[in-house]
């Protein structure tokens, strides 16, 4: 076995990462709410906060409720706005180095253009994520990502105004997921990401009423995993553009998991939330794992999965 | 694995949505932030169902400042899950704190079986603390119950400063049984308590004692501090009064948070008109902030 260090380089379509573990949108702030505590820059990308062009506010609290090995959220995508994004949290992320994708959100398919046109030639932003899938909006997020039709014309929208990468991050909550995955494909986009957060619900059967202000939230964590990793093996047997997977992942036999099921790339959400310092965690022990395998190249596990028949 | 010690950045205009122009006080404490498995020195019962336990660690035990929390992970496994804030209640020489819980769900449950010895993962200290220097005296230190917790700790660092500016310490509880006994945190005692079946101390809510308090004031002329944290509608009675008697009112405030970091947004509180931001974030413009800056009506 070889003493070299594992070779973690991966390739998202036209975008190379140092390594395949990404934080996840939303879970991650813009980066800098973790540089205490670890650098940032190890990983191989950060997502940033869903942006919209105008800053929101978010939901009504409560806005999150833990359930069993999983939590609900309903954040509603506060975020700074476009703006004060570029102002204030742009310039830090920039000096970074590791990909920065920005999360991009919009009430209408021509909002979801309007944004990425503003992004247009802005430095230090590797890669848009298309976020069709929040279920916290009333307006836009999940209700496009659960329509094939309105997934493409989003896609479509980005992409004529975008001179970056486009990936389209999908809901779960649909019948097919190889459906939408099939559309944002053929509408161009250089990739997808999957899942977001499945819609959930819990009752506080003391007061009668939803734990969330929201009534429903999105569903996050260790419990979804295994939905997760059925959606991308779906996804993967379906298109032919790069996928990154998530949903649930704590360790690295779970980012492997997504890995070997065809993931080039994965993104760690809840997991932050837990242990601040776990897609470091997680990189490190990748790398452990790959080199107590004897695995040089861990682009090389992608898609290895066995099936019978 | 110790995280070397860094400046830890406090609520201003970067740290998130709608965070600027919200008239929060200026931090307390730019202490470094710690992610540690700390041991527990000690943990017992001190009332049926509240907990006091004791962690070392020291890194936060000397840059903690009252009203500051941590993020304590209470079991070893994926359930439950998240991590839960608890307000620091008091320091225990220079290398362990003190923290004080009920237990009122699954965490706090799985918390309660862990014993002696073992150790815990805890982030902190986290958020904005009390305000107590270079404010007007009377400091008037109001709890209710179980949170008194951060209140014990500012009463603990008052008498550690030699504190000569009138300090009161007015603490309520259901009734006698429910009483909380100030010796738990070294250096914390001297309460005047209230109880709502008046089984001890003055006969009604804690607000009573704030509002006699506040009518003789000591010394006469000053506005006093009321440092506040209880449950939401006393700390709503606690703003309303100070709000008619013209006294600054800093309030601890509690919500469902995920992370303590400023990055899940989850532990939204409605914030006053007025401000830019609709919400303040407990862990990170709180959890201690003036109680104008909260929208009451919405607690």
């Amino acid at each position: 076995m070889s003493e070299q260090a594992p070779d973690l380089r991966v390739r998202v379509g036209p975008m190379e990462l140092k390594n395949p573990v990404m934080a996840a949108s939303g879970t991650f702030g813009y980066g800098q709410e973790f540089a205490e505590l670890f650098d940032p820059a190890l990983l191989g990308g950060i997502i940033v906060k869903g942006l919209s062009l105008k800053p929101r506010a978010g939901n009504p609290p409560p806005r999150i409720v833990e359930t069993p090995c999983g939590m609900l959220n309903a954040i509603g995508l506060a975020n700074v706005g476009l703006e004060r994004f570029l102002g204030e949290k742009l310039p830090w992320l920039q000096a970074l180095d590791t990909a920065v994708v920005v999360n991009i959100y919009g009430h209408s398919v021509s909002e979801y253009g309007e944004l990425a046109g503003a992004l247009r030639g802005v430095d230090g932003i590797d890669a848009l994520e298309v976020n069709i899938s929040c279920p916290n909006v009333e307006q836009g997020g999940m209700a496009f990502g659960t329509d094939p039709d309105a997934s493409a014309r989003v896609t479509e929208a980005v992409l004529d105004r975008s001179d970056k990468p486009v990936i389209v991050k999908l809901s779960p909550n649909v019948t097919d997921i190889r459906e939408p995955a099939r559309a944002v494909e053929q509408a161009g986009a250089h990739a997808i990401s999957l899942i977001n957060t499945i819609t959930g619900m819990v009752v506080d059967v003391e007061t009668h009423t939803p734990m969330l202000a929201h009534v429903t939230g999105g569903l996050s964590g260790p419990a979804i995993r295994p939905v997760a990793v059925r959606m991308v093996h779906e996804v993967v047997s379906t298109v032919g553009i790069p996928v990154i997977g998530g949903g649930g992942i704590m360790t690295a036999r779970d980012a492997m998991e997504f890995l070997i099921t065809g993931a080039c790339a994965v993104e760690v959400g809840t997991a932050s939330f837990v242990d601040p310092r776990a897609t470091l965690e997680i990189l490190d022990d990748l790398r452990d794992f790959c080199r107590n395998r004897g695995i040089p190249r861990v682009r090389d596990v992608i898609g290895t999965l066995k099936l019978e028949g | 694995m110790r995280i070397p010690p860094r400046q830890f950045k406090m609520p201003s205009q970067d740290r998130g949505p709608g965070a600027q122009r919200v008239l929060l006080h200026p931090v307390t404490a730019a202490a470094p932030m710690f992610e540690q498995h700390a041991e527990i020195v000690e943990h017992r019962e001190v009332l049926p169902g509240t907990h006091l336990l004791t962690l070392r660690e020291p890194g936060i035990a000397q840059s903690a400042q009252p009203g500051q929390f941590v993020m304590l992970k209470t079991g070893d496994g994926l359930d439950p899950l998240l991590r839960r804030p608890f307000s620091i209640c008091g320091r225990i020489q220079e290398d362990a704190f003190l923290l004080l819980y009920r237990v009122v769900g699954r965490g706090t449950k799985v918390l309660s079986r862990r014993s002696s010895g073992e150790s815990l993962r805890v982030l902190g200290p986290l958020g904005n603390g009390f305000q107590h220097r270079q404010v007007s005296a009377p400091l008037l230190l109001v709890g209710g119950g179980i949170g008194l917790a951060p209140l014990f700790f500012l009463a603990q660092t008052l008498k550690q400063e030699a504190e000569a500016r009138t300090v009161r310490f007015l603490a309520g509880f259901s009734n006698a049984g429910e009483i909380l006994d100030a010796g738990i945190v070294p250096g914390a005692g001297g309460m005047e308590i209230a109880t709502d079946d008046g089984s001890a101390g003055h006969c009604g809510p804690v607000t009573d004692l704030l509002e006699a308090r506040l009518q003789d004031r000591d010394p006469p002329g000053e506005s006093g501090t009321i440092f506040a944290c209880g449950p939401p509608g006393m700390l709503k009675k606690v703003a309303d009064i100070a709000a008619r008697a013209g006294a600054d009112c800093q309030v601890s405030l509690e919500a469902a948070m995920a992370c303590g970091l400023g990055a899940c947004l989850g532990c939204a509180i409605k914030a006053a008109d007025g401000g830019d931001a609709a919400y303040l974030h407990v862990c990170r413009e709180g959890p201690v902030v003036p109680a104008g800056a909260v929208d009451w009506g919405a607690v």
